[in-house]
């Protein structure tokens, strides 16, 4: 399988994911590090709040894998070259992988807070729409038409997309009574400077995890459609 | 405008002679109010109660009803490359689109209207009053229902799953409508007269347009190899 230009240099193409891999990897470590070591405990709610760090910055991860679902859809219909439909399946699957870690992560952090696991509170749902928007696309991926599905996954990845910018909207229309999530960056609850500084490491290490496993799960792709056309 | 209008002559006379889409989301409305109030009959609610969930109760039914009736709508056209040689007769895909869109808002407004219909009687809930708000908030949510279901069927028709594939695909993208048409139409049964500034009315128009432009656009793409 031939890759688009940018890609199709072996040497670059080798630089560019030592230089992911060590990246993802020196940014994982060191927001470990600032988050469990640094970070101190939050006044009221103790340590469950430190998987804000990882609820905030998987959210963050999730948008950046539906923009590349929405951008690789959009590069499939002007060029058709198959390296776009696996850029947007590959990354389909991970916005899935990271919206149900923030699903799970919300969760868990719920019951200290909220008292309970799930609120029909609007961004938790819009969330959940977004979750199951993002299977149904995994699945449609597995059981469509096989003769048309790279299409068929192209323009629902854009449908998708175009929709989630209007579910957020949507969120905001609600009454303020209704909003129980913490809008903790709006409201300046961040008074700790290393509170930013481990908020921002880690938002950056989860978003370099997210491309270093759409890049992976892109090669394994590429790999299993070489093995199958031989 | 004349191949357009061929392609509606078309699409009525399919649905017309076949009735397929109508019957079954008539049918299925009827069904679904039949159990809806059935279930709320037995639980003994107080009027104001069921006043109160019988919009939740309509859209939850017209959904199910609907999504299971428009699966049908292209059975003719993948039949014998029906839809290949609609194509090289000239006809363009956006055209073929809309056709089909306009065919589909008929038979779905039909279900909704035996819904409301059966749902009102049998639960005793009055809609003559407050019905010109319903049917504008209805067609609201009916152009977006049936601007992304008429995408997403040709999707479903090819899958190993056939049919079964339009909901899991349809109602996820179909949660927003829902929701600004549940609030609206809560709204209005509860007596508030229907305000044509609120977010809600925006947001419905906003998705149906956006649907309608995304429908048009990629419809070639999801008909073509």
């Amino acid at each position: 399988m031939k890759l688009p230009t940018f890609l199709s240099d072996p040497k670059s193409l080798r630089r560019f994911e030592i230089g992911l891999t060590g990246l993802t990897l020196l940014s994982g470590i060191y927001a470990l590090y600032m988050v469990f070591l640094v970070v101190p405990n939050e006044r009221f709610m103790g340590p469950v709040q430190r998987i804000f760090y990882f609820h905030v910055g998987c959210a963050v991860a999730t948008y950046c894998a539906i923009g590349m679902v929405f951008f690789a859809a959009l590069f499939h219909f002007s060029n058709r070259h198959p390296f776009w439909d696996i850029l947007s399946t590959a990354a389909a699957e991970v916005a899935l992988v990271f919206c149900s870690i923030v699903m799970v992560t919300g969760m868990i952090w719920g019951p200290s807070a909220w008292n309970t696991w799930f609120r029909w509170e609007p961004r938790l749902v819009s969330f959940l729409i977004l979750l199951l928007i993002l299977l149904a696309m995994v699945l449609l991926r597995v059981f469509g038409d096989k003769d048309k599905v790279e299409n068929h996954c192209a323009a629902f990845g854009i449908l998708a997309a175009v929709n989630i910018p209007l579910v957020m909207f949507s969120v905001k229309i609600l009454p303020k009574a209704a909003q129980l999530h913490p809008e903790v960056i709006q409201d300046r609850g961040l008074r700790e400077p290393s509170f930013v500084k481990a908020m921002l490491i880690s938002m950056l290490a989860l978003i370099l995890l997210q491309f270093f496993m759409v890049w992976v799960r892109t090669k394994i792709e590429m790999l299993s459609r070489k093995e199958q056309s031989l | 405008m004349k191949i357009f209008k061929a392609l509606l002559h078309k699409d009525f006379a399919i649905e017309f002679r076949m009735k397929e889409v109508m019957v079954v989301g008539i049918a299925m409305a009827l069904l679904m109010g039949t159990i809806a109030a059935a279930g709320i009959g037995s639980a003994f609610l107080s009027q104001g109660t069921i006043t109160l969930i019988f919009p939740t109760l309509l859209w939850i039914s017209f959904l199910f009803a609907a999504s299971l009736a428009i699966a049908r709508s292209f059975e003719y056209e993948f039949r014998n490359g029906a839809l290949i040689g609609l194509l090289l007769s000239g006809a363009s895909p956006q055209l073929i689109y809309l056709s089909k869109l306009i065919v589909n808002l008929l038979s779905c407004s039909l279900a909704l209207i035996a819904l409301i219909t059966i749902m009102s009687v049998l639960l005793n809930v009055p809609v003559l009053v407050i019905l010109p708000e319903l049917i504008l908030i209805s067609l609201l949510v009916l152009v977006g229902f049936v601007a992304v279901a008429v995408l997403l069927v040709p999707m479903s028709m090819g899958s190993r799953l056939k049919s079964m594939l339009l909901p899991i695909l349809l109602l996820p993208l179909m949660f927003p409508l829902f929701f600004a048409g549940l609030e609206l139409s809560s709204a209005i049964f509860e007596g508030v007269a229907l305000d044509f500034t609120s977010p809600w009315v925006s947001l419905l128009v906003g998705f149906d347009v956006v649907y309608v432009a995304v429908g048009v656009n990629l419809f070639e793409h999801v008909i073509r190899e």
